[in-house]
């Protein structure tokens, strides 16, 4: 999952920096990610994942690094499973 | 103060469509680019809402991009309608009205926005 969140993020987050060169808790607005930039890195985990962010989870801790976007990809295929 | 590039907003438009479109504006602000189909009338819709969150003690990204409506007029002055998250974070700060100014160019939408609060600063009560 980790591969495919950086793949996305690589295509769409528009970072000023490698997103490979990021740990995975780096913080993708400090990296250059703009609000703008990360609607559409939204829209594309939704499309990459086949899901769809509640609007609870609208919020910039979710978007803001690898990890963050990893637990909440998790929390949403495991409550689709459930 | 915001500024965005209208290539990126056509670059949403391709790559999403109309999802791109309800997750950040409202019906009416869709309506009034074209039926979504404006990109740089878009490009100065979202300069707007990011310039007026920037003005708010709130965490951009923390709040849905459509609790910030914005309204662009022919003629007159663009203003702003804030609900959800936006209108408590400003009801919170005392603020109680927006000055908005926008520009666009062909590659470029600006926006400035002065939040006015009802607080009169550096003045103290007399005493007795």
């Amino acid at each position: 999952m980790k591969e495919r969140i950086r793949r996305v993020i690589a295509d769409y987050a528009r970072l000023a920096t490698d997103v490979d060169g990021l740990e995975d808790t780096a913080d993708l607005y400090a990296a250059g990610m703009t609000s703008h930039a990360s609607v559409n890195l939204m829209l594309a985990l939704e499309n990459e994942f086949d899901i769809e962010f509640p609007d609870r989870m609208l919020r910039r801790g979710v978007f803001e690094s690898v990890s963050s976007i990893q637990a909440a990809l998790e929390e949403l295929t495991s409550e689709v499973a459930a | 103060m915001d500024i965005v590039d209208v290539v990126d907003i056509e670059d949403s438009l391709r790559r999403f469509g109309e999802r791109y479109l309800r997750r950040v504006y409202t019906q009416r602000e869709i309506d009034d680019c074209g039926d979504g189909t404006d990109a740089r009338r878009l490009a100065t819709h979202f300069a707007a809402k990011e310039a007026a969150l920037k003005s708010l003690p709130i965490e951009i990204g923390d709040v849905d991009l459509r609790c910030v409506e914005v309204r662009l007029p022919g003629s007159g002055e663009p203003t702003l309608e804030l609900s959800g998250a936006a209108a408590d974070a400003a009801r919170g700060a005392g603020i109680v009205s927006f000055a908005v100014s926008v520009g666009a160019t062909r590659r470029h939408a600006t926006a400035i926005v002065v939040a006015e609060g009802s607080t009169t600063f550096g003045k103290r009560e007399k005493a007795g």
